[in-house]
């Protein structure tokens, strides 16, 4: 029988989509590219569970960080009013990343049904002191909402609801937004540009780091599947299995975001540089990213509903993903930094 | 045309009536088809071909998770071609399917793929496939924004051949509700 090719990888955390759009008004056509000038791998030591669906990957240097500096794409993520006020933000004309409820957002699917947190679009509407708000989620909406009822998403307390929402609950929102600002896009000597970011992807794949938030690198990717293999193989019920699961997933589902980002830049890259070798080995990284997708996706099954046949095919999906990484790494070995 | 008959393979739940809404299995959210809607015990035409809904009972399987499941097919007809009848949990799915004469011949080696499970209201399919007229939800409502659909994905062989087996690879988010094997008329 052909061996399962894998379907695309698809899938991005509203966050990412939201700041892909805010970016792409600003640098049209490279705002996926400036996304992308980061591999990463954190894996976080407080409990996975506390990640959310708007979750940045976990890194010393934090991605915001490192986009502004290799891109100058400049995120800034912002907790409360206390710093810079949202409103006053949005009053001034800015578009906002707004993580809320979705609960308090009426008109929404969930709204006083589901508790689910994500971020969605937020900027001033005409006039009336209304908000527009574009949800990404799903199939795209948009509607205004009143500054109360985008406070009320903003400070629940997202109820975990094992149900309903056993992913994206749980955890508070926070008051949490961001800001997404880029310059169009302009280097001098592309290639220089595109070799240097190139080194200094595979310098942080390589270069194993901890901190007292985590430990990074491909080292860490290797730790985190010898940790996950083990939960997959031992009992499919029970607590412990349960919130290895769903950690699992809201770790792989940032982290999968990232690099598809990443596959992004690296195409344009292999481009710029004419390197047809590199080409072949960024279409194979693109093409194996679905491996990751499907893990991920059937992983996110599992929460609902598990059977052994499902851990094996996750398993194996997510073999073929971790070799994608590893290849990636020698891939990239070529471009080291000295 | 031979209609597979799926009841002894049926391994999962994705259709709920309405008196089971919160049992829905469909994905991690518990979404589920109306079974109202879904012909079960019947036949079903999709784009010209004729498919074969199991009979569903309340809480039961209604439909097959491909599992590495090998299906003997009952007098060997002879087919030209192959139609599921399937979605993709989460997007677009893909999984190996492999039609065997029987001798153990590979009369067709091949990979399915199956649209997302998800249209947009509006956007309903034409006819590649059908969408019911609402979702199921776990917290016992149903919503008409996001539809779920099945599509007809067909495979075809040059010459005509008896089809005594059909293995199935595995992907658990590749849902199929009928086979169909398509004559050489």
């Amino acid at each position: 029988m052909v061996s399962l090719p894998p379907s695309p990888a698809r899938r991005t955390t509203t966050l990412y989509s939201c700041a892909e759009r805010i970016a792409a008004e600003q640098a049209p056509r490279a705002a996926a590219v400036l996304l992308g000038l980061r591999w990463s791998f954190g894996l976080p030591s407080s409990p996975l569970e506390e990640m959310t669906e708007y979750s940045l990957p976990l890194n010393p240097t934090p991605l915001p960080a490192a986009l502004a500096q290799r891109g100058d794409l400049r995120i800034a993520r912002y907790e409360g009013d206390d710093e810079v006020s949202l409103h006053d933000y949005l009053a001034a004309g800015g578009t906002a990343i707004v993580a809320v409820d979705v609960w308090h957002v009426p008109f929404r699917p969930a709204y006083r049904r589901v508790h689910t947190s994500r971020t969605v679009l937020v900027r001033r509407d005409r006039g009336d002191g209304r908000l527009l708000v574009l949800d990404p989620w799903g199939a795209p909406a948009e509607s205004t909402v009143s500054p109360e009822e985008l406070e009320r998403a903003r400070s629940s307390a997202v109820p975990f609801d094992a149900e309903r929402e056993p992913l994206f609950s749980g955890n508070p929102v926070g008051r949490v937004w961001f800001t997404v600002e880029a310059d169009p896009f302009c280097v001098d000597d592309a290639e220089d540009w595109v070799r240097a970011r190139l080194g200094w992807l595979y310098g942080e794949m390589a270069l194993f780091r901890s901190d007292e938030k985590g430990q990074y690198g491909i080292e860490a990717l290797r730790t985190f599947r010898r940790w996950l293999e083990a939960r997959l193989a031992g009992p499919l019920d029970g607590e412990e299995s349960l919130a290895a699961r769903r950690g699992a997933s809201l770790l792989l589902r940032p982290e999968l975001t990232s690099r598809i980002y990443l596959g992004v830049f690296l195409r344009n890259a292999a481009h710029l540089l004419g390197d047809a070798g590199l080409c072949g080995e960024v279409e194979r990284y693109r093409l194996d990213l679905g491996h990751w997708q499907s893990a991920l996706d059937a992983l996110m099954k599992t929460v609902r509903t598990r059977r052994p046949e499902y851990d094996v095919f996750i398993r194996d999906q997510l073999a073929r993903a971790w070799d994608n990484e590893e290849r990636l790494l020698r891939t990239l070995s070529l471009y080291a930094l000295d | 045309m031979t209609l597979i008959d799926l009841t002894p393979w049926l391994n999962a739940a994705v259709a709920t009536y309405d008196s089971e809404r919160p049992h829905g299995a469909l994905n991690a959210w518990g979404n589920s088809f109306p079974a109202e809607e879904l012909p079960f015990g019947s036949l079903k035409m999709v784009g010209g071909v004729p498919f074969w809904f199991p009979t569903k009972e309340p809480g039961r399987p209604d439909s097959v998770e491909p599992l590495g499941q090998s299906l003997r097919i009952p007098g060997a007809p002879t087919a030209v071609g192959i139609a599921l009848l399937c979605c993709g949990e989460m997007g677009e799915q893909r999984v190996p399917v492999r039609a065997m004469d029987g001798e153990g011949r590979t009369i067709a080696d091949f990979v399915a793929v199956a649209p997302g499970v998800m249209v947009p209201a509006g956007r309903l399919p034409d006819d590649a496939g059908f969408a019911c007229s609402h979702l199921h939800y776990p917290g016992d409502y149903d919503l008409a924004l996001a539809l779920p659909a099945v599509w007809r994905a067909e495979h075809w062989w040059e010459e005509p051949a008896d089809v005594a087996r059909i293995e199935l690879g595995v992907n658990p988010l590749f849902h199929l509700f009928g086979i169909t094997l398509l004559d050489p008329s």
